[in-house]
């Protein structure tokens, strides 16, 4: 399509046993993905990626490969809500590939994808997790542009996610989203909008966070829904719907405090303005 | 009656009297009822329309049609990776749990009770892929084999359901017949979908799964 972008980004992180420190060893941006500089805060290396052009159009691809060698320790955010444009034909693609070395951690926890007007994506998402690894990995799906009256008008919202341990698959999961057909699964009945969140643990410490947000009440359970649970050893997910925005965000941080007690290193600032 | 010489061990393989242990679980079904998204006949037979039926059209019918050809191919290393993949495909802990414990004792009375000259091994013992190795090991085509698990998909949740709701016999029964005419019609295509293009998204569902694991209160495993 003219005028469309196809970017492949190559981040690579390793921990460098001299200084002590992770550092990212390759850089490959620009087109629809740039990087702020790193910030080492002592444990935790944070970046946000940004995409200049706040979402992708139609006919635009981005692969995004994120590889973390050993013991690399990297935070990842984005500094606003990722849009699909509106694309009254044609579709967008996105592929997402991380892969996290022994003994590495991976913090992923990007603001909202927000799927616009006539919009058609199809986005997949491959987790590769070496011996020792962990992650805390958030995923985020907003129902439209809410704030401009937009809700449930994005053509198609197709996403595939896997995950898999040393090679051994551990999840797969597909969603078709084609609202002109149905708003169903991404509907509560009695809520005119609906958030979803799903929170993917990895590591020593996921089966004590599951068992801890699973005796928990996140938000209004009017206005929130969420269950907790251990999908293979050392894997679990919190997954969470919502009847606004304000509400995901705020579960979401309550959420984040919670695991903290379990794994420090989501202590990780974001440098957010 | 050669052709159908398969039929009488279809017939007891769907058997609910079958001791498989499906009577002890509800997959979810009672957690979304907890969760008073489903609470009467209206809301149960939309349930199973709309929520299961997509269950077993991207997952369940699909995972039994390439088992049955792996297994008519004798092809072991297909058969481990799409029991594998079953596994991974559950959303919750109690789900994949559900799934394997059906399966392993399914596998175990077909062993003891019909054919045990059949040595298969396998790591989860998914009940869509067992049931594939059964059929094809029987004779059993993929037609009547898909038939089979939708058959006893709805009607385990149906049997759990007459536990948990203020549903009667003859109302499940009939939400049976209007689910089973419903989803005929897509097992065509339920079967032919590609390996790389199953899987399912519903995340009421899976959350009530999961809220279940901790319920104070409980009638079923899953």
């Amino acid at each position: 399509m003219v005028g469309s972008l196809q970017s492949h980004a190559q981040l690579t992180f390793r921990y460098d046993q001299e200084r002590q420190r992770t550092v990212l060893t390759q850089r490959k941006a620009g087109g629809l993905c740039h990087l702020s500089k790193p910030y080492w805060d002592g444990e935790v290396l944070g970046l946000q990626l940004v995409n200049p052009t706040a979402g992708l159009f139609s006919g635009d691809s981005l692969h995004l490969e994120v590889t973390l060698g050993a013991h690399a320790q990297v935070a990842l955010t984005s500094p606003s809500a990722s849009r699909y444009h509106t694309m009254p034909e044609g579709r967008a693609h996105l592929t997402q590939t991380f892969t996290i070395g022994l003994g590495g951690w991976l913090d992923y926890w990007p603001e909202m994808t927000i799927p616009q007007r006539d919009s058609d994506v199809c986005q997949t998402t491959a987790i590769h997790l070496q011996e020792g690894s962990s992650m805390a990995f958030l995923d985020l799906m907003a129902p439209g542009r809410v704030a401009h009256g937009e809700h449930y008008q994005f053509r198609r919202l197709e996403t595939r996610l896997v995950i898999f341990r040393e090679g051994q698959q551990l999840v797969q999961e597909r969603c078709v989203l084609e609202p002109a057909q149905s708003i169903w699964p991404l509907h509560v009945p009695g809520w005119d909008l609906c958030y979803y969140g799903a929170v993917w643990i990895s590591g020593a410490q996921a089966a004590p966070a599951i068992a801890h947000i699973q005796g928990l009440d996140l938000g209004e359970r009017a206005n929130c829904l969420h269950g907790a649970t251990l999908v293979a050893n050392q894997l679990g997910v919190i997954r969470i719907l919502t009847r606004s925005s304000f509400t995901l965000r705020q579960a979401l941080h309550e959420l984040r405090q919670h695991l903290r007690t379990h794994e420090n290193r989501l202590a990780t600032h974001f440098r957010k303005l | 009656m050669t052709a159908y010489h398969w039929l009488p061990r279809l017939l007891h393989f769907t058997d609910s009297a079958s001791p498989v242990g499906g009577y002890a679980h509800s997959f979810g079904l009672e957690g979304v009822c907890q969760m008073g998204l489903v609470h009467d006949a209206v809301t149960l037979s939309q349930f199973l329309k709309r929520d299961v039926a997509h269950a077993l059209r991207t997952i369940d019918l699909p995972l039994l049609a390439h088992g049955h050809q792996a297994a008519m191919d004798s092809a072991q290393e297909a058969l481990d990776r799409l029991d594998h993949l079953s596994w991974a495909l559950r959303p919750t802990h109690q789900l994949r749990e559900a799934t394997s414990k059906i399966g392993r004792q399914q596998w175990r009375l077909y062993q003891k009770t019909w054919n045990p000259a059949v040595q298969i091994t396998f790591v989860h013992y998914q009940s869509p892929i067992v049931l594939a190795v059964i059929c094809a090991h029987e004779g059993i085509p993929l037609e009547p084999a898909l038939h089979a698990i939708t058959y006893q998909t709805y009607a385990a949740l149906l049997q759990a359901a007459l536990k948990l709701l203020p549903v009667g016999p003859t109302a499940t029964q009939q939400i049976l017949t209007e689910s089973l005419d419903a989803l005929v019609p897509h097992l065509d295509e339920a079967a032919r979908l590609p390996e790389a293009a199953i899987g399912s998204f519903n995340p009421v569902w899976d959350i009530g799964a999961a809220r279940h694991e901790t319920a104070p209160a409980r009638l079923f495993i899953s």
